[in-house]
């Protein structure tokens, strides 16, 4: 085995496992959170296939883009399984957790009313710590489109909320 | 760090969540020392699904708590249309053959509600008997849509570099100081693996270079209105799409000039698409500056390519299908690993017996929303969309106008569920 590849592969674990895993049980919702394992090791299967294709400066938040997709096919299994099993008393579309855990209700209301997109880079970079670059290649956008969306959507919330920047 | 950051840190729900460490060694171990832990995580994966969804069968009063609490969510408010991909759109139900439990008595614990038999109320009938399902164009390729787009958007320059192998493309000027402004396109990546629906944003150059300070409001002076909208017009005719603006809402924004602002004020003006004359829940929205000039917009990107005549469903099907409970992965069959198919027979037991509230259906209409078949063509479904007597949207679901004759989701053989349009 490429040992230099492995050592790249488990540094990138090392480093970053409990923030890939984080980023999951953040928006695991409705998934159990025992779930999070699962997700967490399908993220990296495909992080380890294709880790010749990346470069340093980019292994981490493109792992976050993996867990994000990862995460979404999980979840549209989910909805369609539910909407088979209990087709009756439905439904919302599938909310992330970040829609539904949010402590504080002023927040909460002011990110409910943001866009989807708005309120993934917001949440990317106050809860995962991703810098607008990270956001850019987690969300597969340019630097600079991460910024301008990062700003608009920390103005926009900041505006809903009701606080002058 | 502000006040502001401070409650948004403050609200991650990782704080209010407990977790169960994860042994990362030996999840490095079975990653990198073969494929096997790719079918092992996902197998287990699967297999807990399959086997909740066994139990799923038998509390289906669980399962329609939590997806009533899921939707007391989504009728938080929200500030106008906003643009909704399938992932943001409302689950539906799909016209699948069904086992009968309507009207059946269920478990009546205390934390759940019971069941409630969906009726026709005095005059609902279908508005139409038969209409067109359309097909969209499969995009496939982020780079041309988002050059094409470029084009009608004015934007000059060289396509830049996206950092990503995913199916995302950006035109952008190279030459921040003088270009035109930025065109990205996605193209999601549900369906076959090269094709999706696409979406745009544009922003143009200095638009970053801004910050609100409130408030946002909802209305609009009439000039401005008439204003902005014949830019949207202009720049929809040049899309060539089908789909009709509808519904225009507005959020005006005073903003905060910087060393490189292009407003003061920034004018929103929010769409929902709709075809034909029926509502979709997809949107596009365009943001102008004090002068007129386009400054951002973002949207769905769907193209329809041709349309086929179906009959829709009848009134009291429809609602046998809303009363009906279905079971399995994604039919009311299962599937088994060497292909046979089993009939399940799930039987449920009352514990104590509570009688099922009947909700009358009073008005339907009727919308469209885009998915992605199994074969990989994107097409336009129409759904059914009840009221009650007042008016108020019925806590039915979207429920597919085909029949399962035309439109059906099941399980394959494999793990997935596969999504079939049968034209007639």
């Amino acid at each position: 085995m490429d040992q230099s590849r492995e050592q790249r592969f488990e540094a990138l674990v090392d480093v970053h496992g409990d923030d890939i895993a984080n980023y999951l049980r953040r928006r695991c919702f409705p998934l159990p959170q025992a779930d999070v394992g699962d997700l967490v090791e399908e993220t990296l299967i495909i992080v380890w296939r294709r880790l010749d294709e990346l470069s340093e400066g980019a292994l981490f938040p493109w792992t976050m883009g993996v867990a994000r997709n990862v995460l979404r096919n999980a979840k549209r299994s989910s909805r369609r399984r539910i909407h088979y099993e209990s087709s009756v008393r439905v439904q919302g579309a599938v909310a992330p957790a970040e829609e539904i855990v949010v402590a504080y209700e002023s927040i909460r209301t002011a990110l409910m009313a943001l866009g989807h997109r708005e309120r993934e880079v917001l949440t990317l970079h106050f809860w995962d710590g991703l810098t607008a670059e990270e956001i850019g290649v987690s969300l597969s956008i340019s630097s600079r489109a991460a910024a301008v969306a990062l700003s608009r959507a920390q103005q926009h919330l900041r505006a809903l909320m009701g606080q002058e920047s | 760090m502000s006040d502001f950051e401070s409650q948004l840190r403050a609200a991650d729900p990782l704080h209010s969540l407990e977790s169960t460490p994860i042994d990362f060694n030996a999840m490095k171990g079975r990653v990198t020392s073969q494929t096997r832990g790719a079918t092992t995580a996902s197998l287990r994966r699967q297999l807990k699904l399959l086997s909740f969804a066994t139990v799923a069968i038998l509390v289906t009063t669980v399962t329609w708590v939590s997806l009533t609490s899921d939707n007391a969510v989504f009728h938080s408010p929200r500030l106008g249309a906003r643009t909704t991909l399938k992932d943001d759109g409302p689950s539906v139900v799909y016209g699948t053959s069904a086992i009968a439990f309507g009207g059946v008595t269920k478990t009546d614990g205390s934390a759940f509600a019971p069941a409630p038999v969906f009726a026709a109320g005095a005059g609902l009938s279908a508005p139409v008997t038969s209409g067109s399902v359309y097909k969209l164009n499969a995009f496939n390729d982020a780079t041309s849509e988002a050059q094409h787009l470029a084009t009608i958007f004015g934007v000059t320059g060289t396509m830049a570099p996206v950092p990503t192998t995913a199916f995302a493309a950006e035109y952008q000027a190279g030459d921040m100081g003088s270009s035109t402004g930025s065109m990205q396109y996605f193209i999601g990546s549900q369906g076959s693996p090269n094709t999706g629906f696409g979406t745009f944003q544009y922003i143009a150059d200095g638009e970053e270079n801004w910050s609100f300070n409130g408030p946002i409001t909802s209305t609009v002076d009439r000039a401005t209105a008439a204003r902005d909208l014949r830019a949207v017009r202009t720049l929809w005719s040049a899309l060539d799409t089908r789909f009709t603006l509808a519904t225009p809402t507005w959020m005006v924004m005073q903003l905060t000039p910087q060393s490189n602002a292009l407003t003061a004020t920034e004018a929103q003006v929010n769409f929902m698409l709709s075809i034909d004359g029926y509502r979709t829940l997809q949107g596009v929205q365009f943001s102008f500056d004090d002068t007129g000039k386009l400054v951002y917009a973002e949207g769905v990107n769907l193209s329809i390519i041709g349309s086929v005549t179906f009959p829709f469903q009848s009134m009291a099907a429809t609602i046998d299908l809303l009363n009906a409970q279905q079971s399995g992965d994604c039919s009311p069959t299962f599937v088994a690993a060497g292909g046979e198919t089993l009939t399940s027979t799930p039987t449920i037991t009352p514990t104590t017996t509570a009688p099922p509230i009947t909700e009358a259906l009073a008005g339907v209409s009727i919308l469209y929303q885009p998915e992605m078949m199994s074969n990989g063509e994107p097409w336009l479904v129409p759904f059914y969309q009840f009221t009650e007597s007042d008016g108020t949207q019925s806590e039915a679901p979207l429920i597919s106008a085909l029949g399962p004759a035309y439109f059906s989701v099941k399980k394959s053989a494999g793990t997935s569920c596969t999504m079939t349009l049968t034209q007639p």
